[in-house]
């Protein structure tokens, strides 16, 4: 039962910070509505990018200012807008309103909670567009950005402030990485993410959901969705809505990863808005800006230096192509701005090698400074391993006669290649990984069949973990494996091997 | 003819800073239709320029009219009466609306308190 004196009490406290001076307002007046996009008369003192207010409620924000007319685009349904309907401006710009409780939440890219639970309370306006951080507020990235999946924290490693594009043709498990990073973060529980959801299917979106609710990767996860049923304007401004979220934690010092699924479908969504607002078309009928839209929105994937607090936003963003060409438009734009690329490969993928990175045309441009000495230690035989099978490969099929050194090459090439094979939704913990391609790389692989390399990690795995949970523990630290913890890993593995079957 | 002249052509429909009927009808004759919507909403605009509305609840004083002509100098003031103002005046000037009346400040008030609960 609700108290009536703590109403009124409410009611009180609120009307303490009413104030605000409405008494002059500059109007306007709807004169067409085409696709999501306003044409107003008035609003002569408005500037880009404000806020305004229709009478039925909508709201919109100003996109272009002619000599007589402004152009808004509508923040949410056309509802019952017709012309001659008035428009108030607001004074304020886009923002989203971002609290820790937003955590766990899933809204849309005005704050809006699209999980049937009340409104973020206690909030602070995040502004959506922001300009990225000075070159002085910076530090070289330095930690890194454990995603849990062999092939990328070995080969393609990410940091804690590093823009990495994950890219590929539909259905080859670009979002599952997004999504397996996410639940990897669990273990270090130190790494808040957001899932950006822009113009995918509502059914896609709710199974990603339930995935990170199973997985308890929610709590500290908070999904925006703009799904392929919103309009243009809200599919626009949900990365930057993400990134506003990414940046409230990241200015109390801690470490933030967005993903933007996917950026196509962004540029796609400002196609639309420019066509809308009459601006001239380039190539491929995108505005003159698109390399801007997606550049200011990565600048902002930041590492901090300690004098500002040391935080850090991860960028992942993803970018779908089509018939593999990584040589069009949007894709060359996003490959020139991020620090690397993840590029999934179609081939790979229907011939089970999942996830189906093609470690030769994939890239970290941050490298070995965003891996821990441990690691480091093991992935450069690896790359090595992969680089030589990969060349060697191609004769293979051929059916020539090879010598004994080549044929070792290969056999020790078909097991790492089974090796980096994991399932989804099944992130690693780097000890576990560190233990996976050690034992490869030193050849306790090269008498176990291929096809049994996956069963014997597996039992691998768990024999290690209850026999030696201390060598595990050693593993995690981090710190490259000194001689004794060497001896170790051979002894535990020879003592696997004998018991294993295959 | 462009958008600009069209501009122009409402301009100089006027004259003595009043809208010439012979004028705009002979312009009219000569437009085609788009043309011809263009011009109109070039007048409507010039029109809206040139005037002021002033609502108030009720109908003003001769001394408050003589008051507001000095305040709005070179413009045409066209008063309404809306008694749902309660108190107070309100004035639109093209697309500047000064709002200084009791409605106005009651619905703001709603609006405000209505706002902070879901």
């Amino acid at each position: 039962m609700i108290d009536s004196q703590k109403i009124i009490e409410q009611l009180e406290n609120r009307l303490m910070s009413f104030g605000v001076d409405k008494k002059t307002q500059n109007m306007g007046v709807v004169e067409k509505i085409t696709d999501g996009v306003v044409i107003a008369s008035g609003l002569s003192k408005c500037f880009m990018g404000e806020i305004v207010a229709f009478g039925n409620g909508n709201y919109g924000t100003v996109l272009n200012l002619d000599e007589d007319t402004v152009s808004i685009i509508l923040l949410g349904k056309e509802g019952k807008l017709k012309e001659g309907d008035g428009i108030k401006r607001t004074g304020k710009l886009l923002s989203i309103d971002v609290a820790d409780t937003i955590l766990g939440r899933v809204i849309d890219p005005l704050g809006s909670p699209l999980d049937a639970r009340p409104k973020i309370k206690g909030a602070r306006a995040m502004p959506l567009e922001r300009i990225a951080a000075g070159v002085v507020e910076r530090e070289p990235v330095n930690t890194p950005l454990k995603t849990g999946l062999k092939a990328i924290d070995a080969i393609i490693p990410i940091g804690r402030g590093q823009r990495e594009l994950i890219i590929g043709d539909r259905g080859l498990g670009k979002t599952a990485i997004a999504i397996d990073t996410i639940i990897n973060q669990r273990v270090s529980n130190d790494v808040i993410c957001v899932y950006v959801a822009i113009g995918q299917k509502q059914s896609t979106i709710a199974q990603i959901i339930d995935r990170l609710k199973e997985e308890q990767a929610l709590p500290y996860t908070v999904v925006v969705v703009a799904s392929s049923s919103d309009p243009a304007s809200l599919q626009y401004l949900a990365p930057y809505a993400g990134c506003a979220i990414a940046e409230y934690f990241m200015e109390k010092g801690k470490d933030a990863l967005v993903i933007y699924d996917d950026l196509t479908k962004h540029a796609w969504a400002y196609r639309q808005l420019s066509l809308v607002l009459r601006r001239p078309a380039g190539r491929e009928a995108y505005p003159g800006d698109i390399f801007y839209l997606h550049s200011r929105l990565l600048e902002r994937a930041v590492k901090l230096n300690k004098k500002h607090k040391g935080g850090s936003i991860t960028a992942l963003p993803i970018i779908e192509t089509q018939a593999n060409d990584i040589s069009a438009y949007i894709p060359t734009n996003v490959i020139s701005i991020t620090d690397g690329q993840i590029y999934l490969e179609p081939d790979l993928f229907y011939s089970g090698i999942r996830p189906a990175v093609n470690v030769g045309r994939s890239v970290s441009r941050v490298g070995g400074a965003a891996q821990t000495s441990a690691i480091k230690s093991v992935s450069g035989k690896l790359r090595l391993e992969l680089a030589q099978y990969r060349e060697l490969a191609v004769f293979a099929q051929f059916g020539s006669e090879l010598d004994a050194t080549t044929m070792a090459l290969l056999e020790r090439g078909k097991r790492t290649t089974e090796i980096l094979k994991q399932l989804q939704y099944q992130p690693l913990k780097e000890s576990l990984q560190i233990l996976s391609i050690w034992s490869v790389t030193n050849g306790f692989l090269d008498d176990i069949p291929v096809e049994s390399t996956q069963r014997f990690e597996k039992e691998y795995h768990e024999f290690v973990s209850s026999r030696n949970p201390k060598l595990l523990e050693t593993l995690e630290t981090g710190e490259k494996p000194s001689e004794p913890t060497v001896t170790q890993m051979e002894k535990i593995t020879r003592e696997f091997k004998k018991i294993f079957s295959f | 003819m462009t958008k600009k002249q069209l501009k122009n052509l409402a301009l100089q429909s006027y004259t003595k800073d009043l809208l010439d009927q012979k004028k705009v009808e002979s312009v009219a004759r000569l437009l085609t239709r788009f043309q011809l919507k263009q011009y109109i909403r070039e007048l409507r605009n010039s029109e809206s320029q040139k005037t002021i509305n002033i609502v108030l609840p009720h109908l003003p004083a001769k001394t408050d009219q003589q008051m507001l002509s000095r305040l709005f100098a070179g413009k045409r003031i066209i008063y309404h009466v809306d008694k749902t103002l309660l108190l107070g005046i309100k004035i639109i000037d093209n697309d500047q609306v000064y709002d200084l009346n009791l409605k106005d400040t009651l619905d703001n008030l709603f609006t405000f308190v209505s706002s902070g609960y879901d």
